[in-house]
């Protein structure tokens, strides 16, 4: 028995002691990826996909848009407190808020087999979701993401987290029902308020202002009829965020008196080229006064 | 619990811990914790049903100790058929009561009555077609008085419910693993360190190799229609890989596995591939399966003894009962009778026994006409797979007729690089290997000795990068 033990506890290190070596290579190689360096980006803009289709970083004095599609804000804040530090000339940040932004179906998102795994391949060098409290993660999808993003062979390319503005002529406004059920209910029944996306929010602002960094809130327009149509629980702890967030002095920036018609959307909540061509140049405006 | 799973990876550790630390010396505490664990391993899939293992454990037990207590014919006989029709019975309903309801409605439609019976929603429990063979194989045995009736329940419980080939074999007979568990086991350095090389093999085979064929297989078989004739060759062709890779990869962890515990299995594999002709395949394929069907219905029989027309028919009984075995669908039916024409000719012939020993043996290179045999035997069993994959019997003879048409010689969609470098992988280390026990078992210890371990961190590294989605074994629905 002891030979073998040892036979097995020899190549078992040997096996884990290449893997470390590999582990190590791909995150010093993750450290110094030049895709975290943003150059001369003064304006930074964050968010999901709504400021992704929303705000065209051209728009914007130095500006850049590295929103992703159904980002949380957890997912958000590892970005920030990654990039900032990196790119100094960074002064403001715009990020986006939505109603779904506190959806709690966000909080599914490291758990759920329809997103955990993309959720991982974004954030695996920039956050640990197992370290977050009061979310459920797949930590075996987790495990094996990292592993094989960084353990098992030398990869060059480990940054996944920075989107970019890009958009579309299309329009089609009648994906309402797909919209308000993936945003406000999980498996049927109303998601409720998420408290973890909450206090993500305000360790943004938080992170935001330790750096000395100034933070505004971009509201994206949406159709009415998506309006109309969000459960009433979120209408109010929307309302009561926004005053929050009023009282510690974060300025919202929203599209105002600007009408916007139904060609204007790409669908039911996200505006297309057309709308981004007239909502980005009102934000802009309005950034610039603060 | 899958064997490509954390949960085995995690169990299995545990459980060689315990078993040879906790209780080295201990014989009836070993089998009664192999017992124990074999049914956790079960049910962490469903517990439901391991009343199910329990029940033909009991009752092919209770028949063993009847058979010991009497003489009496017509008495052992009674005793035998209790135990066919509880085991046979339980496997007819779980896995064939909805196909022949089916049927039965098609046939009252046929001849003008019209029936709507609801499909029965009958769950098939994993691995019930290995168990209920394996039990059964006792009591036929100790009803031929070929072996002795153990009286010892917790050793014939474990035999039964043994977890690495509980749920997709090699379906053990009792006479060969049964008396495993009545000696002491000692740790054996060598068995353990080839067993683990066997489970590397194995898990290789079925993670790098059969999960991904299978998806590439899972994306063209129910599309068909959309694919050219070259792509659809592909596909069976990656399917007949991915079968391999899947049934016996498991055989090989399975075989390891139990190794790790001081137990031999059966080899259930033997480079099939590989064969010259259709009678070698069979030795070479499921061999626990196609020697259980020999043994205990071919034989029984008549075998070849009688008339050719006798002779002919028992082929054919063995070969559809061995295709209905699989599923229970006419088109495991129609894989059988492929096989059972594949055959006669070279049984008729009396030459289904000429190619008994290894291709080219001793040689790098095999020679040209058995280039062919090899060739021509794995298109034989290329045609027979598409009806194993399909859904139906209009599917797969669709599918065949989209093989065989005019795009056969467009080209066909290509697979990914690092397929075709594992299949190539694959197929080089099983030739070079075809004399031996498995993919990674060297004859003498000394032997590659500076190559074995680069050559196990590859494979591991190679598992690893593949092993994404868990795909079940095919098997565990047979």
């Amino acid at each position: 028995m002891k030979p073998f033990l040892i036979k097995l506890v020899l190549f078992a290190s040997l096996l884990l002691t290449y893997m470390g070596f590999l582990y190590s290579y791909n995150l010093s190689v993750s450290k110094s990826d030049p895709k975290t360096d943003l150059g001369d980006c003064e304006t930074l803009i964050v968010g999901d996909s709504y400021l992704m289709r929303a705000l065209d970083p051209e728009f914007f004095e130095h500006g850049r848009n590295i929103c992703q599609g159904a980002e949380p804000y957890i997912l958000t804040y590892w970005k920030l407190e990654a990039l900032l530090s990196k790119n100094p000339r960074v002064s403001t940040v715009l990020l986006g808020l939505a109603h779904h932004n506190i959806s709690a179906y966000n909080d599914e998102k490291f758990i759920d087999p329809q997103w955990a795994e993309e959720m991982f391949k974004r954030s695996y060098t920039i956050g640990n979701p197992l370290t977050v409290k009061n979310i459920a993660v797949d930590w075996r999808t987790y495990v094996d993401t990292v592993v094989r993003q960084m353990c098992l062979q030398p990869k060059e390319d480990h940054v996944h987290y920075i989107g970019k503005y890009s958009n579309s002529r299309k329009s089609d406004t009648s994906d309402l029902e797909r919209a308000i059920a993936g945003h406000f209910f999980y498996q049927g029944k109303n998601a409720g308020i998420s408290t973890v996306m909450g206090s993500y929010l305000f360790k943004i602002i938080e992170l935001c202002r330790a750096r000395k960094v100034k933070i505004a809130l971009v509201v994206s327009p949406v159709r009415k009829r998506y309006l109309n149509a969000i459960p009433e629980n979120f209408l109010n702890e929307f309302k009561r965020l926004k005053g929050e967030l009023s009282a510690m002095g974060v300025p919202l920036l929203a599209a105002g008196a600007l009408r916007l018609n139904s060609k204007e959307f790409l669908n039911i909540d996200h505006l297309n080229v057309f709308g981004a061509r007239k909502f980005g140049p009102i934000i802009a405006k309005k950034l610039s006064k603060l | 619990m899958l064997f490509n799973s954390i949960d085995f990876a995690i169990f299995l550790p545990i459980v060689f811990a315990l078993y040879w630390f906790v209780f080295p010396k201990n014989l009836k505490m070993q089998n009664t914790f192999l017992l124990v664990v074999s049914y956790i391993f079960y049910g962490w899939w469903d517990w439901h049903f391991l009343w199910l293992i329990a029940l033909s454990s009991m009752v092919d037990f209770g028949v063993g100790l009847g058979l010991a207590g009497t003489e009496d014919k017509r008495h052992r006989r009674l005793l035998l058929v209790l135990s066919l029709s509880v085991n046979l019975g339980l496997l007819a309903y779980f896995k064939y009561c909805n196909f022949f309801l089916d049927n039965f409605v098609e046939a009252f439609r046929f001849f003008g009555f019209s029936m709507s019976p609801r499909n029965l929603e009958i769950v098939l429990p994993v691995g019930i077609s290995f168990y209920t063979f394996q039990t059964l194989s006792y009591s036929i045995d100790v009803y031929r008085q070929k072996i002795k009736a153990t009286r010892d329940v917790l050793s014939f419980f474990a035999f039964v419910s043994f977890f690495p080939q509980l749920v997709a074999g090699p379906i053990e007979r009792a006479s060969a693993l049964l008396p495993q568990f009545h000696r002491p086991r000692v740790f054996d350095h060598h068995k353990a360190v080839d067993g683990m090389r066997q489970i590397l093999w194995g898990l290789f085979k079925k993670i790098v190799i059969a999960d991904n064929c299978a998806t590439f297989v899972d994306e063209i078989f129910p599309h068909y229609a959309d694919h050219t004739g070259s792509t659809l060759l592909l596909a069976v062709f990656l399917f007949s890989l991915q079968i391999y890779g899947d049934f016996s990869g498991y055989s090989d962890i399975a075989i390891g596995t139990a190794r790790l515990f001081g137990f031999d299995l059966m080899k259930n594999f033997s480079f099939p591939y590989f064969s010259r002709d259709i009678a070698e395949f069979w030795r070479r394929w499921h061999i626990s399966l196609s020697t259980w069907f020999r043994d205990y219905v071919y034989i029984p029989l008549g075998g070849s003894r009688g008339s050719k027309a006798k002779t002919i028919r028992n082929i054919f009984i063995i070969f559809i009962v061995s295709g209905f075995w699989h599923g229970a669908n006419w088109t495991f039916v129609v894989w059988g009778t492929l096989h059972a024409l594949y055959f006669l000719p070279l049984m008729l012939r009396s030459k289904n026994r000429k190619n008994l020993n290894v291709v080219a043996e001793g040689k790098i290179f095999p020679r040209p006409k058995e280039i062919g045999q090899i060739m021509t035997t794995f298109a034989l069993t290329l045609i027979a797979w598409v009806f194993f994959r399909a859904d139906s019997l209009g599917h797969a003879f669709s599918y065949l007729g989209q093989v065989f048409s005019a795009s056969l010689f467009e080209t066909s969609e290509a697979i990914e690089q690092s397929l075709t470098i594992s299949i190539v992988v694959l197929i080089v280390i099983e030739w070079c290997q075809r004399p031996r026990e498995h993919g990674l078992h060297w004859g003498h210890e000394g032997r590659y000795r500076l190559l074995r371990w680069p050559a196990y961190f590859a494979l591991i590294m190679a598992i690893l990068l593949c092993g994404g989605t868990q795909h079940e074994f095919v098997y565990f629905q047979f």
